[in-house]
């Protein structure tokens, strides 16, 4: 295991922050997380270097992260539901605003389609256009757009939950 | 996009990224060493009904084998011999592990569901078959008992409850890839 654990090192948290975008109750979360890394295990055997390992290791997480979204839920639950996200991050209280600030990011991100968090998980990490497109197998062109969409999909769903946070 | 905006981004991401809680390997381990042990168990299973096929025909044919004895075991060893060779051509293109892009993934993940789904049609085909082969015999040496009667229909029951479940699960996954397939799409 020990390429895996050094990748796993580098782009761990990165992993926890996309499975805390996709799932928002806590045990779902770890579940899917690792779904991922068991996945992303099996799937370096098969890495070639075709692309960089952030962009694999993020299009395998994302290929793994849908599917478990999609899974029927227990009870009914419908496919996306809006979960209360518990903040993991206790921090020191110069940090509290922003922890707050991620804690609402996640809340709305778990409120978007799933197209949009795609995009959105994926350029909160970093990632060039050209490189979400290649995570996500669509076009520069058609990542671009859905990123405009989902940015402004966001924007809307931030400033909701903010204005039934003050009413 | 405005300078003020793609800041606002910016911050978002950098406060985003800022959560950098490593992540603990130890219960993936757990759960690789559980799937190894069920591998193992399976792959035990299924050579210790070989085992078990390959001792019941020793100790039938051990003192000589009377006709219907001979008809039985061949009736056997067949069945199980053509169960083998479709599982190995139906599992064909489905070892790759899902694909690293989104539309492998959905590819092979739609290309192991149509699998699962011929392997339930085959399993009826080969009950149905089994059923009918067994009965002849059993009929034909005259040996058509109640016992018989309650055997065959336990193994046709287990596997008709195991082929129903197998089909609503299937189509269940079909179903949620033709929604994956249609948010990919969705450009």
């Amino acid at each position: 295991m020990t390429d895996f654990e050094e990748i796993v090192a580098v782009h761990g948290p990165a992993l926890r922050r996309l499975a805390a975008a996709w799932e928002g109750d806590a045990a779902a979360r770890e579940d899917l997380l690792q779904e991922i890394l068991l996945a992303l295990w099996r799937a370096l055997q098969r890495f070639r270097g075709d692309c960089s390992v952030r962009t694999f290791v993020l299009r395998v997480a994302h290929n793994r992260a849908i599917t478990h979204r999609f899974r029927p839920r227990r009870g009914g639950e419908p496919l996306d539901r809006v979960a209360e996200v518990a903040d993991g991050r206790p921090g020191p209280e110069a940090d509290a605003v922003a922890a707050q600030r991620v804690a609402r990011l996640q809340r709305a991100l778990n409120a978007l389609p799933v197209p949009a968090r795609q995009v959105l998980t994926l350029s909160l990490e970093g990632l060039s256009g050209a490189e979400i497109a290649e995570v996500l197998g669509v076009s520069e062109n058609a990542a671009a757009v859905r990123l405009t969409r989902a940015r402004r999909a966001l924007r809307e769903q931030m400033e909701r939950e903010e204005m039934e946070r003050s009413s | 996009m405005s300078t003020t905006a793609s800041n606002e981004w910016d911050d978002l991401g950098a406060a985003w990224r800022a959560a950098d809680e490593p992540v603990d390997l130890g219960p993936l381990r757990r759960l690789v060493a559980t799937q190894r042990r069920r591998l193992v168990a399976v792959v035990a299973g299924e050579a210790a009904l070989v085992l078990a096929f390959a001792a019941l025909s020793w100790l039938v044919a051990r003192d000589g084998v009377a006709t219907w004895e001979a008809v039985w075991l061949a009736t056997l060893w067949s069945f199980t011999a053509v169960a083998v060779a479709f599982a190995a051509w139906n599992r064909r293109g489905t070892w790759a592990g899902l694909g690293e892009s989104v539309e492998d993934h959905l590819r092979v993940a739609r290309l192991r569901a149509r699998r699962a789904l011929a392997a339930v049609s085959f399993a009826i085909g080969l009950l149905v078959a089994e059923v009918v082969a067994v009965a002849a015999e059993l009929a034909w040496y005259d040996r058509f008992g109640a016992t018989e009667i309650a055997l065959l229909a336990a193994v046709a029951g287990a596997v008709a409850a195991w082929c129903g479940w197998t089909r609503r699960r299937v189509r269940r996954e079909l179903a949620l890839l033709d929604e994956l397939e249609a948010l990919q799409r969705q450009d």
